[in-house]
């Protein structure tokens, strides 16, 4: 168990009468990459609402990193590492590309009122090497040509592109990203795919995916969760996943196949 | 028509469109930066001008001592503001600062004993005592205007004095906020404005970052409240009403959102329109009755801003461009 980063138990939400997590109930091994799929409306955004902090959960506990961040508001879950994307990127449009790598860096003095009267010397000197971290992953994203732009005139794919730059500007230890692939195109879509490798191969992150593209997530992941109406209904390797049968059920219904990694259709 | 040519005048003018300055400095660090639908800014004002007037007046503490005390009792009303109310979403937050500014005045108006009542200041040792809180200001006034005298003679007066030092202070409030505003620290405050739940999940605790931003509004508001009261000698609960706080709303749309620049050019246009339509004494207007044309200021005054909206909506300092982002 003491492999195991993030300890998912019993979490419970409801809205209104649905209930949309059902006590789930879940770890994720520390260098994983776990897929986090199941239908539409099966409750996997609203579970990254709750272990991030951004929805109070109603019943259920969040380890993460060996502490007990159950209840904890967002900064705080960030501040542990674990650090979060949006199916819409929400980049702060109004700053150019850089300014966004910038805002999301760690251990910034200049960021507290009294340092910044008292001693903003650190403030700059801490500005230069984040500035310098910020570069490295504009390059890595090749948002290095439009870096003084204003973020809002990205297009949507690039924006994705940011915000998973962005994400990686602290000192991560997880990533939740709530579907990278989604609304990109093909090209861009295997590009993501290969940063988030690299993320996990370069910079050691744990990453938890939600990702509706199977076969992209056949590929990635070490291990796959299923939900289906709030809760979790199998989890296992992709092949594993791929051929249980309530997965199926909830996906396609009787009778039918998931794609494997290699294939793009919904029936070998 | 000869108040148009008089210098004096003007100064008082001036002074006027000074105190609206950092007032409204103070609403566009809450608003312009960090995005706080603050509707009740004016309470602060006279959190700072009551502050100061009780102590020097009931408590006999030296004018300077009772200022700095008011600048920063601005700070703990911000946190009773803020604590309840910050987590609102905007147009809820609007509603309550809009109604803790209507307390604070109707405190003003009920508590006689504190404050006076709705007579003011005057009555704040009670009736048939004069009471004067700003002759120490007064005296300080008088020995930099006979400084001056010797070189701008008869410009020289009181307003003129009075002109300098709160011009001087508004500049150096406005450099100070820049600073801010351009240091990490105001760069999570836009985060903030923009994108809160993004700012979170980044690790900023949104709310602290906007009880900051409050309470820095909130020491302008009183320092504003400070020189309205040293230039007036006198000020009642009326001073406080919400208009002052749409009055510095105008100004920080006049002059353009997160555009420390535009606080006092807003400032300037606005005062002029407010103080220029006592000129307005010839026909068709001299058909109206004074008290009347007293409120044809507010009628041209939202005119001037509807053109604006039309022409510039982004204010005259804003960025055009920032407006169309999504």
């Amino acid at each position: 168990m003491s492999s195991s980063l993030l300890q998912i138990e019993g979490l419970v939400k409801h809205f209104g009468g649905l209930r949309a997590v059902d006590e789930a109930t879940f770890d994720v091994e520390r260098g994983s990459i776990t897929g986090l799929i199941g239908p539409n409306g099966a409750g996997k955004t609203t579970l990254f609402d709750l272990i991030s902090g951004l929805m109070p959960r109603e019943q259920g506990t969040v380890f993460f990193d060996g502490r007990d961040m159950t209840g904890a508001a967002p900064h705080e879950v960030a501040g542990a590492g674990l650090i979060r994307t949006f199916q819409q990127p929400r980049i702060i449009t109004r700053m150019s590309v850089r300014e966004n790598l910038h805002l999301a860096a760690t251990d910034q003095p200049g960021e507290r009122l009294w340092s910044l009267l008292v001693k903003w010397r650190a403030s700059r000197e801490r500005e230069a090497d984040v500035a310098e971290r910020a570069d490295d992953l504009l390059d890595l994203f090749e948002l290095t040509r439009v870096a003084d732009d204003y973020a809002g005139t990205l297009s949507g794919g690039q924006r994705k592109l940011l915000e998973f730059a962005r994400a990686l500007m602290p000192d991560t230890t997880m990533l939740l990203l709530d579907e990278p692939l989604a609304g990109v195109n093909p090209t861009l879509a295997r590009r993501l795919e290969d940063l988030i490798h690299r993320a996990r191969q370069e910079r050691d992150l744990t990453v938890l995916l939600i990702e509706h593209d199977l076969p992209a997530v056949m590929r990635l992941s070490d291990r796959v969760i299923v939900m289906s109406e709030g809760r979790v209904i199998a989890t296992g390797d992709p092949e594993e996943v791929r051929r249980d049968e309530t997965v199926l059920d909830a996906y396609i219904g009787r009778g039918g196949a998931l794609p494997g990694a290699a294939g793009g259709n919904h029936r070998e | 028509m000869s108040a148009l040519f008089d210098a004096g005048f003007w100064s008082f003018v001036a002074v006027t469109a000074g105190v609206f300055t950092i007032m409204s400095l103070g609403l566009q660090l809450q608003f312009g930066y960090a995005g706080l639908l603050n509707f009740g800014h004016v309470a602060f004002m006279a959190i700072g001008g009551y502050t100061m007037a009780i102590l020097v007046v009931k408590l006999g503490v030296s004018l300077w001592l009772a200022a700095l005390i008011a600048l920063l009792a601005a700070v703990p009303f911000s946190l009773l503001l803020g604590l309840p109310t910050l987590r609102l979403r905007g147009d809820y937050l609007a509603m309550t600062t809009l109604a803790f500014s209507e307390i604070v005045r109707f405190v003003a108006v009920n508590e006689e004993g504190l404050t006076g009542g709705s007579q003011g200041t005057i009555n704040l040792a009670g009736v048939g005592t004069a009471a004067s809180y700003n002759q120490e200001w007064l005296d300080v006034i008088e020995t930099l205007r006979g400084w001056l005298e010797p070189l701008l003679g008869e410009l020289a007066s009181r307003d003129f004095t009075m002109m300098l030092v709160v011009w001087a202070v508004a500049i150096l409030a406005i450099l100070v906020i820049q600073h801010l505003v351009r240091s990490p620290w105001g760069r999570v405050l836009k985060a903030i404005r923009e994108e809160e739940d993004a700012a979170a999940v980044l690790g900023k605790n949104v709310f602290w970052y906007k009880q900051q931003a409050l309470a820095i509004g909130a020491v302008l508001g009183a320092l504003a409240g400070l020189f309205h009261a040293f230039q007036f000698s006198f000020f009642s609960p009326a001073d406080f009403v919400p208009l002052v706080t749409f009055f510095a709303w105008m100004i920080i749309i006049l002059g353009g959102t997160a555009r420390n620049w535009g606080v006092p050019l807003g400032a300037i246009i606005f005062s002029i329109l407010f103080a220029g339509t006592r000129f307005l004494d010839f026909a068709p207007f001299s058909l109206l009755e004074s008290d009347e044309r007293a409120y044809l200021r507010m009628i041209i005054i939202g005119m001037v801003l509807m053109v604006l909206m039309v022409f510039r909506p982004q204010g005259i300092l804003g960025k055009r461009e920032e407006m169309v982002l999504e």
